[in-house]
C-alpha cells in the first residue's frame, strides 16, 4: 500500500462521483428505449438525471465497500479477484434493491416490452449490467489516470 | 477519530433509529389501513416473516448509508489519520 495525501483522497471521491454520474448518464440514454416514458421532456430529463446521480452514489458505495475490505484508499489500482467480486456484488445488490423499490414500491418507472428480464425476478438485465459496467470502467479509468503514480 | 471509528459510529447512529422506525410504521399502518394502499405495500400490514425481513433489511441499509456518510465525512474533511495505509494503533 502506498501513502496518499488528504487532498488527493478528497479529490478522488469527487472524481469518482462525477465520473460515475457522467458515465451513468450515458448508460441511461443508451437504455432509454427499454423504458416506458410518460410526461414531457422535463420529466424525462429529471428521471435520467436522478438515475445518473444514483450512479455517482453507486461509485462511492462500491469504492467504500472495497475500502472496508482492504482499508486501502488505492485498492482499485490493483483490485484482484476479490476486488472485482466486491465491485460486482455491491453493484448487483444496489441495482436489485433500487430497481425493486423503483418498480414495485414507489412505481417511479416501468419497463418497455423490449427490456430483457432476469428470469424469476422481474428485474431488467440492462440496469443490472449498467450497475456493474459503470463502476468497473470508472474505477479503471481513475486508477489509470488519477492514481497512475506509485 | 480514525476513519474506522467514524464509519462505525455513523453506521450505528443511522441504524438505531431504523430499529424503531419499521415497527413504528407497521403500527401506524395497522391503525390506518388506507395508508397501506398509499404506500403501495411498502409496510406489511401483518406480523410475518416479511415484516422481520424488511425490518432487518431496513436496519442494514441504514447502517450502510450511515457508514458511507461517516467515511465520506472523514475523507472530505481531510482529517483522517490512516492516510490510506490502514489504521494506526
Amino acid at each position: 500500500m502506498t501513502d496518499d495525501s488528504d487532498s488527493r483522497a478528497r479529490w478522488r471521491l469527487i472524481v469518482l462521483f462525477v465520473g460515475g454520474a457522467m458515465l451513468g448518464l450515458l448508460w441511461e440514454w443508451l437504455q432509454f428505449p427499454f423504458y416506458l416514458h410518460e410526461g414531457g421532456a422535463g420529466l424525462i430529463w429529471s428521471h435520467v438525471s436522478f438515475a445518473a446521480i444514483a450512479d455517482g452514489l453507486l461509485l462511492l458505495l462500491v469504492y467504500f465497500a472495497g475500502w472496508l475490505r482492504t482499508r486501502d484508499d488505492r485498492w482499485h489500482a490493483h483490485p484482484g479477484a476479490a476486488g472485482y467480486a466486491t465491485i460486482g456484488a455491491t453493484a448487483i445488490v444496489f441495482a436489485l434493491l433500487s430497481e425493486a423499490v423503483g418498480l414495485y414500491v414507489v412505481h417511479g418507472w416501468s419497463y418497455a416490452p423490449a427490456m430483457p428480464l432476469v428470469p424469476g425476478l422481474r428485474i431488467g438485465v440492462l440496469p443490472l449490467l449498467g450497475a456493474v459496467i459503470v463502476p468497473l470502467v470508472v474505477l479503471r479509468i481513475v486508477a489509470l489516470t488519477f492514481d497512475r503514480r506509485g | 477519530m480514525t476513519t474506522r471509528q467514524s464509519v462505525i459510529r455513523m453506521g450505528n447512529l443511522f441504524a438505531i433509529p431504523g430499529f424503531f422506525l419499521h415497527p413504528l410504521l407497521h403500527w401506524w399502518v395497522r391503525n390506518s389501513p388506507e395508508l397501506e394502499t398509499a404506500m403501495h405495500g411498502f409496510v406489511s400490514p401483518s406480523i410475518s416473516m416479511r415484516f422481520f425481513l424488511a425490518w432487518l433489511a431496513e436496519i442494514a441499509v441504514l447502517w450502510i448509508v450511515g457508514a458511507l456518510i461517516g467515511f465520506l465525512a472523514v475523507r472530505l474533511r481531510g482529517g483522517r489519520d490512516d492516510h490510506g495505509r490502514g489504521e494506526r494503533p
